[in-house]
């Protein structure tokens, strides 16, 4: 019988975003609960055998009590075993979640912690070995680690304790993939490599970065991504993967992404020069789905007079009423507010006022703090003038 | 703004007055006080501001009283382009007609009439300078609010070459101060709000740090209790390679206790073998000892025995000794004591010799007693016979210098008789011959009378005058006086009399002398018993004399007896001395005798004894040799010597190879191994207590929930920082355009204030002279006034200088803007306080500002104004209220 399981990661319970407004908070926190119910409906529906999740089960081992009681209630309503890897958020250290009284008192019987190395059998024939985060900093590529026991175990038992599937639950980035070519926890990809085609393991499962990737040549090597996005910089993430492997398990093994996600965040940058602009983006931002579930970052470019910010001010007001989020992506905005004489004719300014307004937009010119508070100055004067007119 | 006519109908005491003014330049309305003039104005005032409906207490205040009739204001006026004519009645039948002519003509009534003209003035007039250009008699001398003018500030800023300025620049104003206020205090200090937002903030902040410092703590401990663990882990072998080499070491130290007993048994040995030994040079010892004695034994006998014969002898000796001492003893005894009897002898002669000398002394003595005591009778017998004394002495001098000096007196007065003779003849002179050779003088004085009888020849008798006779007694009593002395004294004559003074005195010295030599030579006796005394000596002496034996010399004199008995004393200390001598060494004798006696006695007895002893000895040695004999002892001696070298060399074996397993590193060894382990043990507990406590702290600390809290903290303190941020941002914003607005309205009102200043300048220097310099203030009012080079401020001129400034001031500004149609002057029943050369300046300068717009002036004096040249008159009279109607 071909093993099949669901492969996720990443879950990050309790994860809070402090720029999504105070309503949409919870139905952030409350979407990565209910992952794990589309998890349990998908495994069921597509009869997996378990659930793995490999690593960052939760965003930190000091979440509160509540998010724990959440997360396993709804764990135990997984209609399978789900096997949970302690990741880089939540090692299984000394201040461990999974060893706080609160998780103890509360681990459903179908939830089981994958504590070491030591292979365990999820379904018939069906071993997972693991390496867990035993500390917030490993010095080692515990993939590695484990894999290397593994070898001596099978050596040992000739093979026969433990198999015939193998699969490898890890967490952390993978050698090729790392920024950092000194991390000394980088899984290496050559080793994970050599024991699929050594026949130690069949499948690697792993977490931590929170798009879909399949990693190298194999086939076998995978990270499911994230089942709820978490931030702006996924490319794909809101899936698990539906992992089968065959009877032979020298054939590869099928692998297929599952969107489950409801969140989304996006990032984007607009050009704004004029009017139409505007009021395009007005309407683009208004024909969106899912708004309440999507988190928003937007990067301007272009220049605007007084008046047209005051607009655009005004769409981005809207939007925050209608998204989730709508944040400013200030390294990527450009947006330059030149006061126009169009802002000021209408204002009919005289005399004295007329002058200080000249000095004003003179000081707007500068670059700078001083250019801000003398552009706000100039707005502040639009506005004080303009409810003066008759 | 030009006002053509006013008319006030029941308008307070006013029936109707109807006044129309100068088109353009100067009105003067006179009458008398309470005619209705300030009504003027007044009505002006209201039936611009207030529509016929309104009933405001400025309304009120103008009903007429005690006629139940609605006040009506009527008016026409010029504004901009517009003239027009303006009715209104309020309170009764309000009412409100408008009736414009230009530019197009237009009636409107009611609400909508009053509304077109509020537009009107809103457009075209400047109601501030309205109000502003009118002077009161009786208000506060206030200079005119001419930065309140809209008119009069475009009218500067045209002169200062400006852009117009906006009417609403001041509204602007307002509101960018109030926008200022939510944020800044007035010295641009943000405010209590915006301070507590940032405070609000800051707190955030600090504490996110707080519950980031928790998690890192947290942290920490996470990573102590990893450490913990490793290190306990660790122990075990720890403990494994400890206690298998305590175990190491205490098998070899069991070795070496082994072997330790081994040498310990052979020391023993040793110790045997040498005790055996011993034991054997004991006996051989003691086998030559007792020879030794023995041998000893017998020659200390023969040595006892001879001495006891030489002490014997000895003994013998000193018997004949003593004897022989004893006599010499007896012979010095004899020699002392006809020493002894040769020197009493020898002391007696010498006290012979002694007594001999002292009754010499002595009768020496007594012979000067006899002596001084004879000398003392002497003197005494003279004295007692003497009778003249040191006083009468002096007495009996003093008495013969007064007789000479009475003499001399005499002499010298009295007459005196020369005889020379010339023959030899005799001659009584006074009763005395004298007998005289040729050439023989005497001279004689005469006191009394002097008879001279030359016998046979011639009695001459020659008598002295009365004055000499006097002198002559006087020299006569002095003499009887002297007489009488010496008589007492019993001496013949003065000489005399001084003799036996000077006999007196040796006298009395030659007693004073017996006395010091009969004390000097009896000392404590008296005269008898100094008789007495060398009586007895005498007698000694020649009693010692009588018994002398004549067989010895008795010594010739005291030195010889001295000798004598100097030389009997030696003898006998000498004899005395050999006496003892002898003695001495009779005791000497005596005592040696007795120690011989008793040393021979003692040897004898020693000798007795040391026979005894030596035959003990002998007979033990025979015993002794008959037990063993000497040689045998000397062959036990070598056997226990070569048993002993033995033992010793296998002690020295075991020993040496107890060294070479070092019994002290390996204690040592065992002991740091032990004491290492202990600390290993108490490590690994410490380890673990603290590995306990830190689970306990995990436990708690785990449970916290930091996570949400940091969160919530982070989120919160984000909002609160971006609403304080935003809230500095607006802050900084309200600041600059407040500062803008600000310096750029001071800056153009000091531009403006120049040809307002030149004006009034102008105009001034009509009423007070060429030299008049005003400074005007930033609201456009004078501040200061120089004139004649004195600068004095405005509040401190005089009330007339004030009041003129305050009317060219207002004409100045009048002038000013004039030509944007302006507002008329009015000055109410004012100039009051100026002086009449003022008044006729002024009237100049009101004539010269009548040229360019309307001034209107209300006085109940019309005197003030006579030198206004062109003006139209309009008098006033007070009404009794008419029936009238509108």
């Amino acid at each position: 019988m071909p093993t099949k399981f669901l492969h996720t990661a990443d879950l990050q319970l309790g994860l809070t975003r402090h720029f999504l407004g105070s309503d949409a908070q919870p139905r952030f926190a409350a979407a990565r609960n209910d992952a794990i119910r589309s998890i349990g409906e998908l495994a069921a529906d597509e009869g997996c055998s378990f659930v793995v999740a490999c690593g960052d089960v939760f965003e930190s081992n000091h979440v509160s009590r509540q998010v724990v009681v959440r997360a396993l209630d709804a764990l135990g309503d997984v209609p399978v075993p789900v096997y949970l890897l302690p990741g880089n958020h939540d090692p299984l250290d000394a201040g461990s979640v999974y060893r706080s009284a609160t998780f103890r008192a509360s681990v459903p019987s179908n939830v089981h912690v994958l504590e070491s190395g030591a292979p365990v059998e999820a379904s018939p024939g069906a071993w997972l070995v693991a390496a867990p985060w035993l500390s917030k900093h490993p010095l080692e590529d515990l993939a590695a680690r484990s894999l290397s026991d593994l070898r001596e175990l099978l050596a040992d038992a000739d093979g026969r304790a433990v198999g015939p599937a193998r699969i490898l639950v890890a967490h952390g980035i993978v050698d090729l993939l790392s920024p950092d070519a000194t991390d000394p926890a980088a899984i290496l990809l050559a080793g994970l490599e050599n024991a699929l085609g050594a026949g130690i393991v069949h499948y690697v499962a792993l977490g931590d970065r929170h798009s879909v990737t399949d990693v190298g040549a194999t086939g076998r090597v995978w990270y499911s991504g994230a089942p709820e996005a978490t931030d702006y910089d996924e490319v794909d993430s809101g899936a698990v993967l539906v992992v089968e492997l065959p009877d032979d398990l020298h054939a590869p093994p099928r692998v297929e992404p599952r969107q489950i996600g409801t969140w989304r965040f996006v990032r984007e940058v607009h050009p704004l020069d004029s009017g139409d602009d505007i009021a395009r983006l007005a309407a683009d931002l208004q024909g969106r789905d899912a708004k309440d579930r999507t988190v928003l970052k937007l990067g301007f470019e272009g220049s605007l007079s007084l008046r047209d910010k005051a607009r655009i001010d005004e769409v981005l007001e809207s939007a925050r009423d209608l998204y989730a989020g709508v944040q400013l992506w200030d390294r990527m905005t450009d947006l330059a507010v030149l006061p126009e004489d169009a802002d000021f004719e209408s204002l009919g300014l005289a005399g004295f006022a007329a002058e200080a307004l000249e000095e004003l937009r003179a000081a707007a010119e500068r670059p700078g703090v001083d250019g801000v508070t003398a552009r706000d100055a100039l707005a502040l004067l639009v506005r004080l003038a303009g409810s003066g007119e008759r | 703004m030009r006002l053509h006519r006013i008319t006030l109908r029941n308008f307070r005491g006013v029936v109707e007055h109807d006044v129309e003014l100068a088109e353009a330049g100067v009105t003067i309305i006179e009458g008398d006080n309470e005619t209705g003039k300030s009504s003027l104005a007044e009505g002006v005032d209201l039936i611009l501001e207030f529509p016929d409906s309104s009933k405001h207490r400025r309304i009120k205040a103008v009903m007429p009283s005690g006629a139940d009739v609605g006040p009506e204001v009527a008016i026409a006026m010029s504004v901009g382009d517009c003239r027009f004519s303006y009715a209104k009645r309020w309170l009764r039948q309000p009412q409100t007609t408008l009736t414009i002519t230009e530019p197009a003509p237009e009636q409107l009534t009611g609400t909508a009439a009053h509304e077109r003209v509020r537009e009107i003035l809103d457009t075209h007039a400047d109601l501030a300078l309205w109000r502003a250009l009118r002077l009161e008699q009786g208000v506060d001398l206030a200079q005119a609010g001419l930065d309140e003018s809209r008119s009069l500030m475009r009218a500067l800023d045209a002169a200062s070459g400006s852009s117009s300025a906006d009417d609403d620049a001041d509204d602007l104003v307002r509101r960018v101060d109030d926008e200022f206020e939510r944020y800044l205090t007035s010295t641009g200090r943000p405010n209590k709000e915006l301070r507590e937002r940032r405070e609000t903030a800051d707190a955030a902040r600090r504490h996110v740090v707080e519950i980031e410092h928790a998690i890192e703590d947290l942290d920490s401990d996470i990573a102590r209790h990893e450490r913990l663990t490793r290190q306990l882990a660790a122990y075990s072998p720890r403990h494994e390679e400890q206690e298998r080499r305590i175990a190491e070491l205490e098998l070899a130290q069991d070795e070496i206790a082994a072997l330790e007993s081994g040498a310990a048994q052979l020391g023993e040995k040793v110790k045997v073998a040498g005790l055996e030994l011993e034991q054997a040079r004991g006996d051989v010892a003691a086998r030559s000892q007792l020879a030794k004695l023995a041998s000893e034994r017998e020659l200390e006998c023969e040595a006892l025995a001879r001495e006891l014969d030489g002490a014997k002898r000895e003994l013998q000796e000193k018997d004949a000794e003593r004897g022989a001492l004893r006599q010499a003893l007896d012979t010095t005894r004899t020699e002392l004591a006809a020493a002894e009897e040769m020197l009493a002898v020898a002391e007696a002669d010498l006290a012979y010799h002694n007594d001999s000398l002292w009754r010499d002394t002595m009768r020496t003595r007594h012979e000067a007693v006899l002596a001084a005591q004879e000398q003392r009778t002497d003197a005494d017998e003279f004295l007692e016979a003497c009778r003249i004394d040191t006083d009468l002495l002096g007495r009996i001098e003093d008495a013969e210098r007064a007789l000479v000096e009475a003499r001399a007196v005499l002499g010298a007065n009295e007459t005196g008789v020369r005889l020379e003779s010339l023959v030899d003849q005799t001659v009584e002179i006074g009763g005395s011959e004298h007998r005289l050779a040729p050439g023989d003088v005497i001279e004689k004085p005469v006191s009394g009378q002097l008879e001279i009888n030359l016998p046979g020849v011639m009695r001459l008798l020659v008598a002295a005058g009365a004055d000499t006779r006097d002198l002559a007694a006087e020299v006569a009593a002095a003499e009887a006086e002297r007489d009488r002395l010496l008589r007492a004294a019993g001496a013949e004559d003065v000489r005399d009399a001084r003799e036996q003074q000077k006999r007196r005195d040796s006298m009395e010295q030659a007693r004073e002398e017996a006395a010091r030599t009969l004390e000097t030579n009896l000392r404590d006796l008296t005269p008898e018993e100094m008789s007495a005394k060398l009586e007895r000596l005498n007698e000694k002496l020649a009693t010692y004399e009588a018994e002398r034996q004549p067989g010895d010399d008795l010594p010739s004199d005291l030195e010889s007896a001295e000798a004598a008995a100097a030389a009997a004393r030696d003898a006998v200390g000498a004899a005395r001395a050999a006496l003892e001598a002898a003695q001495a060494a009779l005791d000497q004798a005596r005592a040696e005798q007795d120690a011989s006696g008793k040393a021979a006695a003692a040897s004898e007895a020693l000798l007795a004894q040391k026979l005894l002893d030596r035959d003990a000895v002998s007979s033990e040695l025979a015993a002794s040799r008959a037990d063993t004999a000497d040689d045998a002892l000397d062959a036990a001696l070598a056997v226990a010597e070569s048993r002993l070298r033995a033992a010793e060399t296998e002690l020295a074996a075991a020993q040496s190879e107890l060294a070479a397993r070092n019994p002290e590193a390996t204690a040592a060894s065992l002991a740091g191994a032990t004491s290492a382990l202990e600390r290993l043990q108490d490590e690994q507990a410490r380890d673990a207590k603290e590995l306990h406590q830190l689970e306990g702290r995990l436990a708690a600390g785990g449970e916290d929930g930091l996570y949400d809290r940091l969160v919530g903290a982070q989120t919160t303190y984000e909002r609160l920082e971006a609403e304080a941020a935003a809230m500095e941002r607006r802050a900084a914003a309200a600041g600059l355009l407040h500062d803008a607005l600000h310096r750029h309205r001071d800056e153009a009102r000091r531009r403006y204030r120049a040809p307002l200043e030149e004006k009034i300048e102008q105009l001034g220097r009509i009423v007070f002279g060429d030299d008049l310099d005003v400074e005007l203030g930033a609201d456009l009012r004078i501040a200061r006034r120089t004139l004649d080079g004195v600068t004095v401020p405005f509040s401190s001129l005089s009330t007339g200088a004030r009041e003129q400034l305050c009317a060219i001031e207002r004409l100045a500004g009048a002038a000013l803007v004039s030509a944007d149609g302006g507002a008329p002057v009015i000055f109410d029943d004012a100039l009051g306080y100026s002086d009449p050369e003022r008044l006729r300046r002024l009237g100049a300068v009101i004539s010269l500002a009548g040229r360019d717009g309307q001034v209107l002036l209300l006085t109940c004096n019309p005197d003030r104004y006579s030198h206004v040249g062109d003006a139209r008159l309009v008098r006033l009279v007070r009404q009794d209220p008419p029936p009238e109607v509108l």
